[in-house]
């Protein structure tokens, strides 16, 4: 099933539900958001090989070079917002320039926005799943989807500033620069926690693909997100686990399995202490 | 913004003709007649309008409607010619847009979301 709805504005919308599927595109300049629903889309950007789950989306600016595939057993559902480079420059002015500024038609450039993973939640969510439930009903309203667009790219200014900004400011380093270097690094060793949660994941891995020390990773990531990469590799894995067995009918074993943890016991122990019950009790709950 | 629990309001209008336009014309809300001098407006989410053009102690000029998905219905909306003076907004309970009715009654347009969960 997929659904493409290219707009006059030249925004387009596609959404998918495959198992399998390669998708390269041609060289158009726009900016791209991606989400999952269910299941898993990777996505190779400048050699990074990112992991789209439907707890995350990832942001890609106008000229990135970078495909898209799906490689799955059960259908893998998707939607991809492209937005094309004038109307985010249009946006992002009408956002942060004054009226005056704007009367006089001064512009500031097209943004250049940190390509990678952000947590799928608040108005964000809420507003992609209720154009989401637009499409499967078929949704061909120009309007609506636009004012969708509108919030999307509102929303994602939103979590762009929590999750970048008020980051970079979180750091203790002096000069700004060396500040907006680190988070773009830290950035990457989320990334690549988010995209390989369910390996063995090592510490010496991480640090090797954001270019960071150990010892600075450790420093600066407890800095900036107030916990240690461990610490959110084990919360991303209890989180991911939550959302199987609300989603899923998988036996627990299968769940312990796929988010990357070796032994059932261990797993249900940690899943106690994170979520005060047991994952059978959480997912009974979860259907009540 | 007090989150309202209220299924009804009692609201006072200028003029109970042209009201009763713009509530089953734009608004979209079924209308029946009440009493003599006062017409029940409902919403689709069941919250109940009693239009009056005369006064009563029960009447207020701040009127909720709830909504699933508040950018569908401000779409909606203002395809029929409402002209809102809060285009969608975020607040602490959720996404909100507001619009008054030309008698200086206010109503918010209330998607609620819980941002915990």
């Amino acid at each position: 099933m997929r659904y493409v709805k290219e707009l006059s504005n030249r925004n387009k919308i596609v959404s998918e539900n495959t198992c399998k599927s390669f998708y390269k595109p041609s060289g158009r300049e726009a900016y791209n958001l991606k989400f999952v629903f269910a299941g898993e889309e990777r996505c190779t950007v400048n050699k990074r090989n990112i992991s789209i789950f439907p707890d995350s989306f990832i942001v890609l600016n106008h000229g990135t070079e970078y495909n898209t595939t799906i490689d799955s057993i059960t259908p893998v559902n998707t939607l991809a917002l492209s937005f094309d480079a004038g109307f985010v420059k249009d946006f992002t002015n009408t956002c942060h320039l004054s009226d005056e500024n704007l009367l006089d038609g001064k512009s500031q450039s097209a943004p250049l926005f940190l390509e990678t993973l952000y947590p799928f939640v608040g108005d964000m969510k809420y507003n992609i799943l209720h154009l989401k439930n637009q499409i499967d009903k078929g949704l061909d309203n120009e309007m609506l989807i636009n004012e969708y667009l509108h919030h999307c790219l509102l929303n994602y200014y939103g979590i762009y500033h929590k999750e970048i900004t008020q980051k970079v400011n979180k750091l203790s380093f002096i000069k700004t620069k060396t500040k907006e270097e680190i988070i773009k690094r830290l950035v990457l060793a989320k990334e690549y926690i988010n995209s390989n949660y369910n390996t063995d994941v090592s510490l010496d891995d991480i640090s090797a693909y954001c270019c960071l020390s150990v010892n600075h990773l450790l420093r600066t990531f407890k800095e900036a997100y107030g916990i240690s990469p461990y610490q959110y590799l084990m919360q991303l894995r209890i989180n991911r686990a939550k959302h199987l067995l609300k989603t899923t009918d998988y036996p627990l074993g299968e769940i312990v399995g796929l988010i990357g943890f070796e032994n059932t016991s261990s797993f249900i122990r940690l899943f106690k202490s994170s979520v005060r019950m047991t994952p059978s009790k959480f997912r009974k709950g979860a259907y009540v | 913004m007090k989150e309202v629990l209220a299924e009804s309001f009692y609201v006072r209008v200028g003029n109970l003709s042209d009201a009763l336009t713009f509530f089953s014309d734009v608004l979209e809300m079924e209308i029946e007649p009440f009493d003599t001098h006062t017409y029940i407006a409902t919403s689709k989410d069941e919250v109940s309008i009693f239009l009056s053009e005369k006064q009563n102690e029960k009447q207020t000029n701040q009127i909720y409607l709830n909504t699933s998905d508040c950018i569908e219905q401000y779409c909606l909306l203002k395809a029929n010619g409402l002209v809102f003076t809060q285009v969608p907004s975020y607040q602490p309970e959720g996404l909100i847009a507001a619009f008054t009715d030309g008698y200086e009654n206010h109503y918010y347009l209330v998607e609620p979301r819980k941002y915990n969960d």
